[in-house]
């Protein structure tokens, strides 16, 4: 149980960090307060492992609860910062906001029935799922050669193993893998002081959660709540969602931070109020920062994508520069890490590839995409209704957008798998494409939002 | 209405009608010579085989795989949907049919039956409205696969032609048939299926119809919103089944039994090994080596690193004095001459087993 209470701190406390770091960007209070915790969450887990990464590069011992004071020293630092500007610490504000949740009640039946729906649905997932990971060893593949092997020898060494030569380089497994996902586990087993996989391995859950609720927040205020409880429901009902949700992989964590990057960006479009960009830029670096997907196919499709704003004037050519270097800016220290030790771009330990077009997979690829229910029908309600309303599409400014910024995403992730030989037997095709599934949510509800209001 | 249902009743006639035509594939019969009729069917690895004159039954005993190859004959399989057996078991195991068992041996989550111990005899359907069976397949195969030997009394196997009710039986009954957890779930999971194909597949014209309703219909397109819905919601509860049957099996064999009775997936006790090793290995061990099955997918050396870690886990290493032996039969001591052999070949200096967890698993330290 003293476990349980302690891994309950160790996300409290990077949440602080986020709300205080998103509470400081908000200059003028202009983002909803649920919104602004939903994105401190996942901002403060990535600034919090990338302050551990920075300290055990330059040689930071972990022995200890070591990792604590570290962690408070820069929060009470910003707090400062906060008061100076603000007139109040962050805290109070977000003291004050919460007490706003008691609004709820004044909400339509119809909402308040789906709110309690989807909060009993997300509930006893989340149970079933906890109960499992607390019982069952770590069991998949990619858990322990990889995901859990990593903190496991950080934390037993004391230090992020170096010798790039040693088999434990890194904590071990795969080189090229980035540590976001690892170095929060060592922040937990180094509160716990002991490794127990069994209570770090919530983290997935954890996720699962944390992006619902970020899903919620970041649905435009012109949507309906009836439709943001529907279409919050379909998010976190996707089969293969539920699954990672009980799996020790970084496929979800990767995905909260996609989706941030993705949703912020949309919202900034729409808005143009600068701290929606800040939000993006640390969604873009923490999913470069998570897996090596961030790096080799988001960043270069939100490359073109800027591209295309840009050219299409619908962007600054300044702020497209202003915040990719922000994103790179965030990442930079794992950046300038694989840079000096020369590590893989790709997934494995290799960045080579041959171009090959697998047809013989195609077909396979189309049905595990399409037909097998990983993602229910979303994807093929999607596309039938993209082929559908492709003009109406074309003349929506808002949804022409988020199309090409989906279909950008969506081609560069297949690509991998159709014309490369890194596909594996489309083994790791699913689960990648996972990665971008809650975008494919977001697109399907703007479409039917748009749509069903216009066939009146 | 009722003309709805008067055509929809002339729709099924036929199959009414035309229904249950049945191949028998074998019976108790005897031979124009007095020899016992075998049907041409061909039985490998059973232990033991063996027709009974006073209750016209097939005994087969068998432990692991037990394979009955029923090859074509005047029929083809594709004719029939339905495999029939009558038969009882003295304890459970697992009955799978594969198409083709010496060429693709093809066979999915949806071909395996749980078959419970039973003292009398029971019919059993399996279908075989798959698509493996729908080719033109030279045999089908029936196998029984079980942990420990168990003795089957068959009474009959016959192929039978379902009527279309049936089959709409068959197909609920698909829908809700779920797969257990293996390691390749993370990457894919057991989908919902009918007659072997993905059931979104059937679902695809209404899903299309529904969203032409609300793209393009005033009237109907709130109620195809509803229909989308509903089929969102049971693709949703039949997924959440799956996951439930895998936190049931994890219940019942890792969770709830006895310490030494725990199982956990296709680990079967090996973290109950891995408690060994670490209970039986003196703290100061920094490297052991190695030796699990030989000749099967055998990745649990990776596992044991992540499990025993900072104990590095080697194989064929002069660093380390002690040998980990997990199920690998060809490993032995020879108490002769105190060294393990594999097969004929010395593996280490002489030395002692420290620990023994069964024959085949144990831990052996060469002398200082």
């Amino acid at each position: 149980m003293i476990d349980i209470l302690i891994i309950t701190i160790s996300y409290l406390v990077p949440w602080y960090l986020g709300w205080v770091v998103v509470s400081l960007l908000d200059k003028h209070d202009n983002l909803a307060y649920l919104y602004k915790l939903a994105v401190s969450f996942l901002i403060g887990i990535g600034l919090m492992t990338t302050i551990i990464f920075i300290y055990t590069w330059t040689g930071g011992n972990l022995v200890g609860r070591t990792l604590l004071p570290m962690m408070i020293t820069p929060i009470i630092l910003l707090e400062i910062i906060h008061f100076k500007f603000k007139s109040e610490f962050s805290f109070k504000k977000c003291y004050k906001e919460v007490k706003k949740i008691k609004e709820i009640i004044k909400w339509k039946k119809l909402n308040l029935i789906l709110l309690t729906l989807l909060v009993i649905y997300v509930l006893s997932q989340s149970v079933l799922g906890a109960y499992q990971i607390i019982h069952n060893p770590t069991y998949d593949f990619d858990a322990w050669n990889n995901w859990n092997l990593r903190p496991k020898v950080i934390y037993t060494q004391h230090q992020l193993p170096m010798n790039k030569p040693n088999e434990f380089f890194l904590g071990g497994g795969i080189k090229s893998y980035p540590l976001n996902d690892p170095l929060l586990k060592v922040w937990q087993a180094s509160l716990l002081t002991k490794w127990n996989e069994n209570v770090i391995n919530l983290y997935s859950l954890v996720f699962y959660i944390a992006l619902i609720f970020l899903f919620y927040q970041s649905l435009p205020k012109i949507f309906s709540r009836t439709i943001k409880l529907i279409s919050t429901y379909l998010l976190a009902s996707l089969p293969f969602l539920v699954l990672h949700s009980r799996i020790a992989y970084a496929d979800l964590e990767i995905t909260s931070f996609i989706f941030l990057a993705y949703s912020a960006l949309f919202m900034y479009l729409q808005t143009r109020d600068k701290p929606y960009l800040y939000i993006s830029a640390f969604g873009l670096a923490f999913s470069i920062w998570t897996k090596n997907e961030g790096f080799a196919l988001v960043l270069p499709s939100l490359i073109i994508f800027m591209i295309f704003l840009v050219i299409s004037k619908q962007l600054r050519f300044k702020t497209s520069i202003k915040y990719l270097l922000t994103s790179l800016f965030i990442v930079s220290p794992w950046l300038l890490f694989r840079w000096l030790y020369d590590l893989d771009v790709l997934s494995g330990d290799s960045s080579s590839f041959n171009m090959i077009f697998q047809v013989s997979e195609f077909t396979r690829w189309f049905s595990l995409l399409l037909f097998r229910s990983h993602f229910s029908f979303l994807l093929i309600a999607l596309f039938i209704i993209m082929i559908l309303k492709i003009k109406d599409i074309y003349h929506s400014q808002s949804l022409q957008k988020m199309t090409f910024a989906f279909l950008l995403l969506f081609a560069l992730y297949n690509f991998v798998f159709m014309f490369t030989d890194k596909s594996q037997s489309l083994n790791a095709m699913i689960r990648a494409n996972m990665q971008i599934i809650p975008i494919a949510v977001l697109l399907l509800i703007s479409y039917i939002n748009k749509f069903f209001a216009q066939n009146r | 209405m009722k003309t709805w249902l008067i055509f929809f009743f002339l729709l099924l006639l036929p199959s009414f009608v035309f229904a249950q035509n049945q191949q028998i594939l074998w019976q108790f019969d005897l031979n124009q010579d007095g020899s016992i009729n075998d049907f041409g069917l061909e039985f490998f690895y059973f232990q033991d085989v063996s027709a009974n004159a006073q209750d016209n039954t097939l005994t087969v005993k068998g432990q692991g795989k037990s394979y009955i190859v029923v090859p074509k004959g005047e029929f083809e399989f594709k004719d029939y949907n339905n495999l029939e057996i009558t038969l009882k078991s003295d304890s459970d195991f697992e009955l799978r049919t594969v198409a083709d068992v010496q060429k693709t041996a093809e066979s999915t989550y949806d071909m395996r039956y749980q078959i419970k111990k039973s003292d009398e005899l029971q019919t059993y359907n399996f279908s075989l409205s798959r698509p493996y069976f729908k080719k033109d397949i030279e045999n089908i195969a029936i196998i029984a696969v079980n942990q420990q030997l168990n003795t089957i009394t068959i009474k009959e196997i016959k192929l039978t032609k379902n009527n279309s009710i049936k089959q709409v039986g068959v197909a609920l009954k698909d829908f809700f048939v779920t797969d257990s957890y293996s390691p390749y779930t993370p990457n894919f999971f057991a989908i919902p299926q009918i007659f072997g194909r993905p059931t979104i597949a059937y679902l695809l014209p209404i899903i299309i119809l529904a969203i032409l309703f609300l793209l393009y219909s005033k009237k109907y397109k709130k109620t195809a919103i509803v229909i989308l819905l509903i089929m969102w919601i049971v693709i949703d509860l039949r997924v959440s089944g799956e996951f439930i049957s895998y936190a049931k099996d994890d219940y019942q064999n890792w969770i709830k039994p006895k310490y030494e009775e725990k199982v956990f997936r296709n680990d079967r006790d090996l973290y109950q090994f891995i408690d060994f090793v670490n209970n039986n290995l003196p703290d100061k061990v920094e490297m052991i080596n190695y030796y699990s099955a030989i000749g099967t997918y055998d990745d649990t050396n990776r596992k044991l690193q992540y499990y025993l870690y900072p104990i590095l886990v080697r194989r064929d290493s002069l660093n380390s004095k002690y040998y980990v032996v997990y199920k690998n039969a060809s490993i032995k001591y020879n108490a002769d001459d105190n060294k393990l052999y594999s097969g004929d070949e010395v593996l280490s200096d002489a030395g002692e087993v420290i620990a023994s967890f069964n024959s085949t698993s144990f831990i052996f330290k060469e002398y200082d």
